[in-house]
């Protein structure tokens, strides 16, 4: 791939369609490291450095020197590391925390100590404030409780003034009569002028028993009382 | 195109319990003809400009105003890995012998008597 990309740059190749979107001339910096070693340049050798004898005896023993100094540097520095290491002590730590727990404990007792006064305090003036809503409460509903027998009363009573009125299956046979005999009309009409027409009723039987007026306005009165 | 490098140069420290080996080398930044190495702890097989555990230090190969060229060392954090026991590269074992941390690399004498002996041959 990469050699058929070297030969674009140089546009001398017919096999690669060079109008095809894929391919793209490109200007290599430097030979890719995948690529083989030339075959012009196979066989060469590098020559060695060429060190003289006393420079080389010179090197070799800085060479020595500085490889055991820097040995025994190292075994320095790991002496210190490991020195530096901090052993823990676990009984020291475990009395540690020990005491700490009992000293956190009394320190708690003393918090709850004091908590439970203030409870206490707050506690009965609580109860106070409860004693005295229910002793209201009570009142409010033994008034309240008063009121609505008082209107019960007066709803008997209003019932106990309509008794005669009612029709029961001693009287039905009267009231039937009653009722065929006082024909209520409710036909009305009203003139521009405001004038209501009422049709007078008719009595064609004007023995016939009619309904007390003062009984009705009797039952009127509690309901308005109501 | 190039792969950015989107890491904390500062590093990352090491996780607890880890006992990878680890290098001192120089990591080269800054920008083509103008090298900025960071001094950098690393884990010894991984590549550069990675997830570093630690910068120690800086190097700048461009001298300044005053012709020094200005190299910049935590040697505590430096002492503390060499308790870990860790690995330092020759460029960084120069640097240190030149610091007077550590004893002065023989490369950096040799290169002192060649520089000698060429300016002498030049005159």
């Amino acid at each position: 791939m990469q050699a058929i990309r070297l030969q674009l740059q140089t546009h001398n190749c017919n096999f690669v369609n060079l109008t095809s979107i894929y391919a793209q001339s490109i200007r290599w910096k430097r030979k890719p490291i995948w690529l083989p070693t030339a075959k012009t340049k196979v066989f060469r050798v590098t020559q060695r450095p060429k060190i003289p004898e006393e420079e080389f005896l010179k090197i070799k023993n800085l060479y020595n020197v500085y490889r055991t100094s820097m040995k025994s540097i190292r075994l320095l520095f790991l002496q210190i590391g490991e020195a530096s290491q901090v052993q823990e002590d676990k009984g020291l730590k475990q009395k540690e925390m020990e005491e700490d727990y009992h000293r956190c404990f009394a320190l708690n007792e003393e918090w709850n100590k004091k908590i439970a006064e203030e409870r206490e305090v707050r506690l009965q003036q609580e109860r106070k404030q409860k004693l005295e809503r229910i002793k209201n409460t009570k009142v409010k509903v033994a008034s309240k409780l008063k009121k609505l027998e008082e209107e019960a009363d007066a709803i008997v009573k209003g019932a106990k003034l309509l008794a005669p009125t009612f029709i029961t299956r001693d009287n039905i046979d009267e009231a039937i009569e009653a009722a065929l005999a006082n024909k209520v009309n409710y036909n009305k009409a009203l003139n521009p002028d405001g004038t209501w027409f009422i049709e007078k009723p008719v009595n064609p039987n004007p023995s016939a028993p009619i309904v007390d007026a003062s009984i009705k306005d009797e039952q009127k009165k509690i309901k308005l009382n109501l | 195109m190039r792969r950015l490098y989107l890491n904390l140069a500062s590093g990352y420290g090491s996780p607890a319990g880890d006992t990878y080996p680890k290098v001192l080398r120089f990591i080269r930044y800054g920008c083509a003809n103008r090298a900025f190495y960071h001094l950098t702890l690393m884990n010894q097989k991984s590549q550069q400009k990675v997830r570093a555990v630690e910068q120690l230090g800086s190097y700048d190969t461009v001298h300044n105003n005053h012709s020094e060229k200005l190299v910049a060392l935590n040697l505590e954090r430096i002492q503390y890995w060499f308790t870990r026991d860790m690995k330092v590269t020759r460029p960084c074992l120069e640097v240190l012998g030149l610091a007077g941390f550590l004893p002065v690399h023989p490369r950096t004498y040799m290169r002192a008597w060649r520089q000698r002996r060429l300016t002498k041959y030049m005159e």
